[in-house]
């Protein structure tokens, strides 16, 4: 009589999962600054340079358009916690967000973090990172096979 | 269509709070509040303290039910002036529900601090921000 005994080796799902949500993460602050970037009033084009964003692995936006190069003393440089993505601008003239009494509001930071926020598209993003790193999780797992006789 | 302008008119413009700190402006015969759908307050309109509001966030189409967040910007010359204000509104339209043209509009808001003035022309603002759920009756 024999019997095969096949050991499946696993890998850690649970490191594919946090792989993937710091992916979604920067997925997310890339789309909300991508958008906020569309929406802001450009004239020189500074304060769209300074619309950046912070994540505990990465950081990007800043300086990355075209038109005139922000300051680096407007960069934002704010402690990140783990699982947590700061989008924002550092410049003085962000104004245009709120409009003042004789100057007309152009929000372009809440309605860019509000689309995302609002509905499936933030959840959508991360389903997309963690299917694909699971995807790649699977692929990996080895089949060892044993015969016992 | 859901008219969230209106709806936030509806309740601004018969709250008593609101309109005892809010200016007038005079058309003719007519006397109205000194609130503006607008992101701009029209510039022949000196008076002041005022709320100038507008939406943030796209309208989603084909849903019986919709989600959307507004901007309500009170502004004053004085800081405490503006933040009165502010707070009234944000009385008013806290888990307020109304209901207009046959739609049900339901808020909630957050206060937001003052902002700083940009020069010496402007005016405080103390912003409010509306989360209005709308349904179709």
């Amino acid at each position: 009589m024999s019997s095969r005994l096949t050991i499946e080796n696993f890998g850690d799902p649970r490191l594919a999962i946090v792989k993937a949500n710091l992916s979604s993460l920067v997925g997310i602050a890339i789309a909300i600054i991508a958008l906020a970037k569309k929406l802001v009033p450009v004239d020189t084009g500074q304060l769209q340079n300074t619309l950046m964003y912070i994540t505990p692995t990465s950081t990007g936006g800043f300086n990355e358009s075209p038109g005139e190069l922000a300051p680096e003393s407007e960069q934002l440089d704010l402690p990140v916690k783990k699982n947590n993505a700061v989008v924002g601008s550092g410049s003085k003239h962000w104004y245009p967000e709120f409009g003042t009494y004789r100057m007309i509001a152009q929000p372009f930071l809440r309605p860019a973090f509000l689309f995302f926020a609002k509905g499936r598209k933030a959840a959508d993003i991360i389903k997309q990172f963690n299917q694909a790193e699971m995807a790649k999780e699977l692929k990996g797992r080895v089949k060892t096979g044993f015969r016992i006789i | 269509m859901f008219d969230y302008g209106d709806a936030i008119f509806e309740v601004l413009g018969n709250d008593a709070t609101v309109l005892g700190i809010l200016s007038t402006w005079v058309e003719g015969i007519n006397t109205y509040p000194a609130l503006f759908e607008r992101r701009l307050i029209p510039h022949e309109r000196k008076e002041e303290p005022v709320i100038n509001y507008y939406r943030l966030t796209a309208i989603d189409g084909g849903s019986e039910i919709d989600s959307n967040a507004w901007t309500i910007n009170c502004r004053a010359t004085k800081q405490t002036i503006s933040e009165s204000l502010a707070y009234a509104v944000f009385d008013a339209l806290n888990r307020e529900s109304v209901t207009r043209g046959g739609n049900m509009y339901f808020f909630v808001t957050s206060l937001l601090p003052t902002l700083p003035l940009q020069n010496e022309t402007d005016l405080f603002n103390t912003p409010v921000e509306a989360i209005i759920k709308a349904r179709k009756n």
